[in-house]
């Protein structure tokens, strides 16, 4: 009977249009966040600690004890310059760590904003904003972080940069298109004719309705920077050495997986550990604010 | 006729549709008088709910709008006014649906308070008291207690009352109510028609209220506005155009109503559906499923023409029902 060309159709209801700010929010999602919640704070934990708990100087060269194998006094043994491969491991939380962080945070931050800004403003603000983010996304991602890496000079600052150029454009889209389903809702419109302005109207009314989508992303971008991060250092563009970090660790033990397998391998899995534990709590996000 | 708050003149609405352009809104006039409730009653599709919605600038993006509106902000006669200027004074509205209406990440007392903190400049607790105040004016029990709640705690019924609290705090003088009872509970809709009622009376406030359902109107309207494909095809006191009406789209509606008393009139629904947007029929747009339609019915030109003092039809041949042809 409606003819959706003039009389708006409704959205389907939500069943709950869960917000974290609600009370109970959190009782309400599932253990898998709790776990996720656990291990990444572990790591965190493990990363202010690290001089506390490293055994050794993690630059403390050996040419004495090169490569050697795990034992009492090395529990993961040493490198191909003798330094302690656990010390190294711990200290390089301290790298990865505020870079992966920093790295998905930053993009979060100017992409949710920029997006929101887009979808409820529209007009020409809409298409400046996406067609810029058109041309980002027309780069090859990592070939762009290359090149960027490489006009600022190595460094955590020019990566975070780099990934800040890069990612924003996701979470712009992301929060556009949820800006959209939002900005001709009941309440925004009563909102406008409360007479509100429409920089509140955006700040109280629609962006906590929308920021959800935001935080479902961000423990998935987190893993992705780390790991990005840990490809450019193995490619050896990412922190310069002696730095530990971990994807330069990956690199350095690489030619000795058949004597020393550890020494590449260990690194890997704690990079596979801090993913799983963020994308536990991504995941259980994502179902905790839809149930 | 008392003094009026606002006036409609000749209103236009086009929108974009697919490659065409449709007119969904084709020439409204309507005029309200200060304290008067007027309803606009029709199908889904009849451009009643645009009508309300360009009144307050409301309208989806790309909505061209022709015609004149004017309000009465003070005590002298209506003036032209755009959208801002009424914005949190004198025009406010409330929806149908209670579930999309309210913020859900807001406590209903602070969002009652917006309003009255932004405009009158109250401090938080003086705007949290007032929000109170009018949550005890719409009738929400233990109104303390429910302002500190979410809106999903709430029932429909008291989502609607909050709803109203909101649109009350900027102390409009019209009140536009865009089939507010139409999602709830028969008993809830009851409640809700008489708390508007008792609002406009005791506040002199204006109601424009747009309903399919004839009975709601009835019970809260003084006058009607009878809406057929984007155009109004007949004015006129509420109880008069129930008793005897003047068009046969109104007379056709009156009888697909169940009605308890009147066991003789028999229950009829309209024969077709209301005509597509994008290819009104030439003429009345309702005569192809007038059952008086003539074949001069194709041919004449819209107009609302005047049948009383205080009443106006489209129809050319009204003669059908003077001469009692119901």
């Amino acid at each position: 009977m409606t003819t959706p060309a003039f009389e708006a159709v409704p959205d389907v209801p939500q069943i709950v249009e869960a917000s974290l700010a609600e009370p109970g929010a959190w009782r309400r999602m599932p253990k898998k966040v709790w776990v996720g919640l656990v291990i990444v704070a572990l790591y965190v934990l493990v990363a202010l600690l690290a001089p506390v708990i490293a055994p050794y100087d993690p630059l403390a060269i050996d040419t004495a004890n090169r490569l050697a194998s795990p034992d009492s006094a090395h529990l993961l043994g040493t490198d191909e310059l003798g330094r302690d491969i656990f010390s190294r491991l711990l200290y390089a939380s301290r790298v990865d760590l505020p870079i992966g962080f920093l790295g998905a945070l930053l993009p979060a931050l100017v992409g949710t904003i920029l997006g929101a800004i887009a979808g409820f403003f529209g007009r020409w603000v809409d298409t400046a904003i996406m067609r810029t983010a058109d041309v980002v996304q027309a780069f090859p991602a990592y070939i762009l972080v290359i090149v960027l890496v490489f006009a600022l000079g190595q460094g955590s600052g020019s990566i975070i940069l780099a990934f800040t150029v890069l990612a924003w454009v996701i979470y712009a889209r992301i929060i556009r298109s949820e800006v959209l389903r939002v900005r001709d809702r009941d309440y925004v419109q009563a909102a406008r004719v409360a007479g509100l302005r429409r920089l509140r109207i955006l700040r109280v009314h629609v962006f906590p309705n929308v920021i959800n989508q935001t935080l479902v992303y961000l423990p998935n971008d987190i893993v992705f920077a780390t790991l990005a991060l840990a490809a450019f250092s193995f490619l050896g563009l990412g922190i310069p050495p002696p730095t530990p970090e971990w994807g330069a660790m990956i690199a350095e033990g690489q030619p000795f997986l058949r004597t020393n397998w550890w020494f590449a391998t260990v690194p890997g899995l704690v990079i596979v550990g801090l993913g799983l534990g963020l994308s536990l709590i991504g995941e259980g996000l994502e179902e905790g604010l839809r149930a | 006729m008392t003094k009026r708050l606002l006036e409609v003149e000749d209103l236009r609405i086009t929108l974009q549709a697919g490659s065409g352009t449709i007119t969904p809104v084709d020439g409204v006039n309507l005029a309200l008088g200060r304290g008067e409730a007027l309803g606009i009653a029709g199908e889904s599709g009849s451009g009643k709910s645009l009508t309300l919605k360009s009144i307050i600038g409301l309208l989806p993006q790309g909505a061209q709008v022709e015609g004149n509106l004017r309000f009465a902000l003070g005590d002298e006669s209506p003036i032209p006014y755009t959208s801002t200027d009424v914005h949190g004074r004198g025009i406010s509205i409330i929806f149908q649906e209670p579930m999309t209406a309210l913020n859900p990440t807001m406590r209903v007392g602070d969002l009652i308070a917006e309003g009255p903190r932004i405009h009158e400049g109250l401090s938080k607790t003086a705007a949290r008291e007032r929000a109170v105040e009018l949550m005890r004016q719409v009738g929400i029990p233990a109104p303390e207690r429910r302002a500190k709640m979410w809106p999903h705690q709430l029932s429909g019924g008291l989502r609607q009352r909050v709803m109203i609290a909101t649109a009350l705090s900027t102390r409009p003088k019209l009140l536009l109510c865009d089939e507010p009872t139409t999602a709830l509970d028969v008993s809830i809709q009851d409640q809700i028609l008489g708390l508007l009622q008792e609002i406009r009376i005791n506040l002199g406030m204006s109601i424009i209220f747009v309903s399919h359902d004839l009975a709601v109107l009835g019970e809260l309207c003084d006058r009607l506005a009878i809406m057929y494909a984007g155009q109004i095809v007949e004015t006129g006191p509420t109880d008069d155009v129930f008793t005897k009406p003047n068009h046969p789209y109104t007379e056709a509606l009156m009888t697909s109503v169940p009605s308890f008393d009147a066991t003789s009139v028999k229950l009829a629904g309209i024969e077709g559906h209301p005509p597509d947007p994008r290819s009104f029929p030439p003429g009345c747009r309702f005569s192809p499923r007038c059952r008086y339609a003539r074949e001069d019915c194709t041919e004449a030109d819209f107009e609302l023409v005047a049948t009383d003092a205080d009443r106006s039809s489209a129809c050319i041949h009204t003669e059908v029902f003077a001469e009692g042809g119901r």
